[in-house]
């Protein structure tokens, strides 16, 4: 029966996995018009309250969802994705839109094209409704305050008193606060699933090379990776499908085409690893947290503890990052542009990063080929390993990230996994004693995507804490 | 006979200390960006320098064979393909 009480209560009418909102469009039950019209309200006003929000592509967003409503209507159905709701993180260029790159001296910066994987989303039939908030150059230059983004700290719509997590901050908060059914983040090193935990949504970082990035913010040429942040493991394997695949605009972009068949989907018989070591630095909350969700994973899985390889890869990872990152933003470190950045730390680190030596650079990517032959023979003999996305739950956003024991913003496996370009999802995992997310991480061996969703739909079948909304 | 002496030991010292590594990254970037920096900032560039010279030093500390290539290698661009 349709439920035309959309228009009264917007809320409600986006507040729902790309399934189910599809299913509802193909129903007649609602419309890409109204879907669009009530994320566009809910982003200008929670959304903004948030922080999460850099542009509203209104005028985008309605010609595209008028557009979609028509060719739902005369049968053409360009599949799951067609009429749905989306946002951008905003180091995505979409032409005749401001792409800030979440940093103050670049607010007018425009660029005249569109990215890759929104073309790909604009073939799909998804509806662009919002470029998303973002910590300035994707984290890039080290920042350690919480506010360092062009629109302010990004709140966690869990506790507005807490962060949401980086960088891909905007596109958490909206999926989480339930303005939109899915966004794009992006990640170097953490900004993907760190968010994603800190929030209580799902975020799949896809392998290096499965996702084009052409027309995104380059931070770090040999690490970058985008990736969808949705509600559910499921809806993660939609909007890949859309945007992974070869592009001869990004010469790292792999051949190989991605597809996920869940009624084909394993559902038990998987075989992880537990890092040893996993708990080191870990707070007590999120680690009786994680003990807990291994008991559930024994159900459908066997788990047994694993050795990470003897190798120093935070280190490595520290090293080309503060080099890439020199070098992609060298313009902007030379012509005194970093001054205007919001976090004060963000204004000097690159001055240490664009004075490394070329040799520090290139032993670290020594030391990460090895990273990356031991990781593949680790992962060889597992379908995924599985650690706490983080060590804790989200900080106060007064708070300062403390860089001196390893990365803030990942967990033990985070510089592994990125140095050798494998896949992760985080799904949401409970909440802390402050009502705040947890999350559990799956790690995969590289091209194992519809492997790790599989798994990650397994555990959410088990448990509802992806059914969790923060309070409006 | 003194100086090959004297060679041989200078060749077994470590080339640089991790702090010694630390004050030479922060030389160079004071010498390229310091007008810029008040004493607060040159404070955190001291600092960021410092953690670059540590993670550094780890590597360092790891043996590499000769042969052991960077794992972005280049590729030859092929105009014909």
């Amino acid at each position: 029966m349709p439920r035309d009480s959309d228009a009264r209560r917007p809320s409600a009418l986006v507040d729902g996995s790309i399934g189910h909102l599809a299913s509802r469009l193909r129903h007649g039950e609602t419309t890409p018009t109204k879907l669009a019209e009530a994320a566009l309200e809910r982003l200008a006003n929670r959304g903004r309250a948030l922080n999460a929000v850099v542009t509203l592509t209104e005028e985008r967003a309605l010609r595209q969802a008028k557009q979609a409503e028509a060719e739902l209507a005369a049968g053409i159905d360009r599949g799951p994705l067609h009429g749905i709701p989306w946002g951008a993180k905003d180091l995505l260029a979409v032409r005749g839109s401001p792409t800030t790159w979440g940093a103050p001296p670049l607010r007018d910066q425009h660029i005249d094209c569109d990215a890759t994987v929104v073309e790909r989303l604009d073939q799909a039939g998804a509806v662009l409704v919002a470029k998303l908030a973002m910590v300035e150059f994707a984290g890039g230059m080290g920042y350690d305050e919480l506010d360092a983004q062009l629109t302010g700290p990004g709140l966690n719509p869990w506790n507005r008193k807490h962060w949401t997590g980086g960088s891909s901050t905007g596109s958490a908060a909206a999926v989480a606060a339930r303005l939109l059914p899915f966004a794009i983040g992006s990640e170097t090193f953490g900004s993907i699933v760190n968010p994603a935990a800190f929030c209580g949504v799902t975020g799949l970082r896809p392998t290096y090379g499965r996702v084009s990035r052409f027309g995104a913010m380059a931070l770090s040429w040999t690490l970058d990776k985008l990736g969808p942040m949705s509600l559910t493991a499921g809806d993660s394997a939609l909007v890949l499908q859309a945007i992974a695949g070869p592009d001869p605009r990004d010469p790292t972009a792999a051949r190989r085409r991605f597809a996920y068949r869940p009624a084909k989907a394993r559902r038990s018989g998987f075989r992880l690893g537990i890092p040893k070591g996993w708990d080191n630095g870990v707070e007590p909350e999120v680690a009786r947290r994680f003990r807990a969700s291994v008991k559930r994973l024994e159900d459908f899985a066997t788990v047994e503890p694993v050795l990470l390889p003897d190798l120093p890869a935070d280190a490595a990872v520290v090293l080309i990052i503060a080099a890439e990152c020199a070098s992609a933003f060298e313009d902007i470190i030379e012509d005194g542009r970093l001054a205007e950045l919001a976090a004060p730390s963000d204004r000097v680190k690159a001055y240490a990063y664009a004075a490394l030596p070329s040799q520090d650079y290139l032993r670290a990517m020594r030391v990460r080929r090895r990273v990356a032959q031991d990781m593949a023979r680790l992962m060889a003999d597992y379908d995924a390993l599985v650690t706490p996305t983080t060590l804790g739950a989200a900080p106060k956003i007064t708070a300062r990230l403390d860089r001196s024991s390893g990365s803030p913003v990942a967990g033990a496996i985070g510089a592994f996994a990125n140095l050798a370009g494998l896949p992760g999802i985080s799904v949401p995992n409970g909440l802390s004693r402050d009502g705040l997310p947890m999350g559990l991480l799956f790690t995969g061996g590289a091209w194992q995507e519809a492997r790790l969703i599989a798994l990650a739909e397994a555990y959410q079948q088990r448990t509802d804490w992806h059914r969790a909304a923060p309070p409006d | 006979m003194a100086k090959a002496a004297k060679k041989k030991v200078a060749k077994g010292k470590a080339p640089q200390s991790k702090d010694g590594a630390a004050e030479a990254l922060l030389a160079a970037a004071m010498t390229r960006y310091g007008q810029r920096l008040d004493a607060q900032e040159v404070k955190t560039l001291r600092a960021t320098a410092r953690q670059l010279a540590n993670a550094a030093a780890t590597l360092k500390a790891f043996e590499l064979a000769n042969g052991e290539e960077p794992v972005n290698g280049f590729a030859v661009i092929d105009e014909e393909q």
